[in-house]
């Protein structure tokens, strides 16, 4: 029971860092409908300024560099989305998925050059974790899981009670109608591209805390955020963070009975289970589903 | 451009990227008689030698750590006029390009031999083709035991896993352990010292953990082996994920003696893990006390101002090896191959003796080792 206990927060640990990683995807995809596949190495660049600001050069305390970061990911993201991807915006899905690759290896290859392809770590003390209850937790990784909840709830708050968030809902609902509202549908999307961003840097610094920093650590993180974005349901924001978190448990459990080369493929199993029982996922609308068909 | 151009030229960007992404399908063997085996200038000019090592990727630690080696004994070799060229190729840790990587070299560059790799995985995809194409390879630091089946243009710096096994199980002799726990990394190296321990290893094994390469979190990997209350615990891995299991375990308050094998005795260890990695102990495939030693050391430490980094002593002996055997029989693999051989019989080189014995495989020479106040040092045995 103690060990069950112990590995349900390590999955919270892992899912909470999925779920803030899925939820700018899915933020992204509710708006445009298009899958970011950029938004792992998006994470991994904010990871990478977090380490920049606050080992490698500015020495700044590590919550000033993490902030720093994820407000220049922001700027990055809002880049990448005016260059890249606006002006194909009317052009088939295919080009802009292509795009969208090709962006995250240009993004994976430049942090290579510029940052080298050795693992960078950010040297925080090591702690035995403090006891609470039958389980064992460190102060980093309670702040993993509070920084993961803290920032789904403010983007809680910003899609509910503020303007913007009421625009952003608008346009993800019908964009045209927003438009003919009088909402301008590309300061829009440059600030859901932004807070999509900021909210990957997070999820990247956290994980970097936590495992350290490889150039290539985009991948996995697009691969798991894409499964928890269409197991909570494509178009659901809330749907992906209860996704993220549910693909961190399972993984966890998972690993205790099964050997552990298949971990990564829970992950895509359930993607894959997912997309054939039950394509709208755990809450989203059968009609967002469609774009999978396409 | 009219919309069906467009998406023409869209599906042709899909195709290629698909197809750049697709592993690499081996070209099929070609039919009878082979050319003979790349052939170079007479002695007097300079030899070209290829080099196939994980330069980026989750082991870059090593490959880059290797070309250092490399180059100082370049240093040396090319210090009265040119004599070899060093061509240096990435394989990324992968067997796939390491494949692509060599037939680079063997048909555009005509080498007759080729340094590499580091992976076991690697070197073992590299044997057919080497011993196909009868160019030598000689890899600084692959160890698994499948490597003396690979033929006689195959050669290795550093003693087999069957050797490594042995020596762990000493080590747990000397701490009195009557029960150990496993944990290794799942590739051929990993398994190939895993089995070469439990094989010489006469108490009792709690468990054997696998945990995967390039994987960042093994909490649940750790619980199992926690789980089964072990003191002495035995790790073979790599750098990248083997500090991050004694960091884990750390937090998740594991406190055992670990044991590592010989690549993880290396500074980047100690610096991934930080205070987590003090008192744990480990292999060392070499010795660092010999008067070779530590002239390569101060030679490395001029050069690169650092302390060698892990195995560029290997891969220093490696190339002088090879510069021997040319600078004996030319710029040619039948003679590198004959060379190779003869020259290493008395060789003692920064690495320890290198005598290739009947397979091409050193001898394999242990030190143990401790992290003390954050470096690796000499264990002193009571």
């Amino acid at each position: 029971m103690d060990i069950f206990a112990q590995l349900l927060v390590n999955g919270l640990i892992a899912g909470g860092t999925y779920a803030l990683a899925a939820v700018g995807y899915s933020m992204v995809y509710s708006i445009l409908k298009f899958i970011n596949f950029a938004h792992g190495s998006i994470a991994m660049v904010g990871a990478y300024i977090t380490f920049f600001l606050a080992i490698q050069s500015l020495h700044l305390p590590l919550p000033a560099a993490f902030f720093l970061s994820m407000l220049l990911t922001a700027l990055l993201g809002i880049s990448v989305e005016r260059i890249a991807y606006r002006p194909l915006r009317r052009a088939p899905k295919l080009s802009t998925l292509t795009t969208a690759i090709a962006v995250s290896f240009v993004l994976d290859a430049a942090v290579m050059i510029l940052m080298g392809a050795d693992i960078k770590t950010f040297s925080l003390p090591v702690m035995q974790g403090y006891s609470i209850g039958p389980v064992l937790i460190t102060p980093v990784q309670i702040i993993i899981i509070g920084a993961s909840f803290f920032f789904m709830l403010l983007l809680y708050i910003l899609l509910t009670r503020t303007k913007l968030g009421k625009a952003i809902r608008a346009v993800a609902d019908d964009p045209s109608l927003a438009e003919a509202s009088g909402i301008n549908a590309n300061v829009i999307i440059a600030a859901v591209f932004g807070i999509g961003s900021a909210l990957a840097a997070a999820a990247g610094s956290l994980i970097g805390l936590d495992t350290n920093l490889q150039p290539t650590m985009g991948f996995l993180i697009t691969i798991k955020a894409f499964a928890a974005v269409v197991l909570g349901g494509l178009g659901s924001v809330y749907g992906a963070i209860v996704g993220g978190f549910i693909i961190g448990i399972v993984e966890n459990l998972g690993v205790w009975v099964i050997p552990p080369v298949w971990k990564d493929t829970i992950a895509y199993g359930i993607l894959i289970l997912v997309l054939f029982v039950r394509p709208a996922g755990l809450f989203g609308s059968v009609e967002q589903a469609g774009v999978l068909q396409q | 451009m009219s919309h069906k151009v467009l998406k023409l030229l869209a599906l042709l960007a899909v195709a290629v990227l698909v197809a750049s992404c697709a592993p690499a399908t081996p070209t099929p063997a070609p039919q009878a008689t082979q050319p003979a085996a790349a052939t170079q200038p007479p002695a007097g000019q300079v030899c070209t030698v290829g080099f196939i090592n994980h330069l980026t990727g989750d082991a870059a630690v090593y490959g880059q750590s290797m070309k250092k080696g490399v180059e100082l004994a370049l240093d040396k070799i090319n210090a009265n006029g040119e004599k070899i060229r060093v061509i240096f190729e990435d394989d990324r840790l992968s067997a796939a390009d390491a494949q692509t990587a060599f037939l680079k070299l063997v048909d555009s560059d005509k080498v007759p031999v080729i340094l590499g790799s580091g992976s076991s995985t690697v070197t073992l995809s590299l044997c057919p083709k080497a011993e196909e194409r009868k160019v030598v390879l000689i890899s600084s630091i692959s160890t698994a035991p499948a490597l003396k089946q690979c033929g006689d243009y195959v050669f290795s710096a550093m003693a087999t896993d069957d050797a490594q096994g042995p020596e762990w199980a000493k080590v747990a002799e000397y701490l009195k352990a009557d029960e150990v726990a496993v944990m290794y990394i799942n590739n051929d190296y990993g398994i190939g010292v895993k089995d070469a321990f439990l094989n010489s290893y006469k108490g009792k094994v709690l468990i054997a953990q696998p945990f995967e390469l390039g994987a960042k979190d093994f909490r649940t990997e750790i619980l199992k082996v926690k789980a089964t209350n072990p003191k002495v615990v035995f790790i073979v891995d790599h750098v990248a994920e083997g500090s991050i299991v004694i960091k884990q375990a750390a937090e998740l308050g594991m406190k055992v003696q670990w044991v590592t094998d010989v690549s993880m005795v290396a500074q980047e260890v100690i610096d991934l893990a930080g205070a987590a990695a003090e008192g744990i102990m480990g292999l060392r495939a070499g010795s660092t006390q010999t008067p070779q030693y530590k002239e390569f050391e101060e030679a490395f430490r001029k050069k690169f101002n650092e302390p060698p980094t892990i195995w560029s002593d290997f891969s220093y002996d490696t190339m002088m090896l090879v510069a021997m055997a040319i600078d004996k029989y030319g710029c040619n693999s039948e003679g590198i191959k004959k060379g190779l051989m003869e020259v290493s019989q008395d060789y003692v080189g920064p690495s320890g003796p290198k005598a290739f014995n009947e397979y091409g495989i050193s001898p394999g020479v242990y030190e143990w080792m401790i992290v003390k106040d954050g470096k690796w040092v000499l264990f002193e045995k009571k």
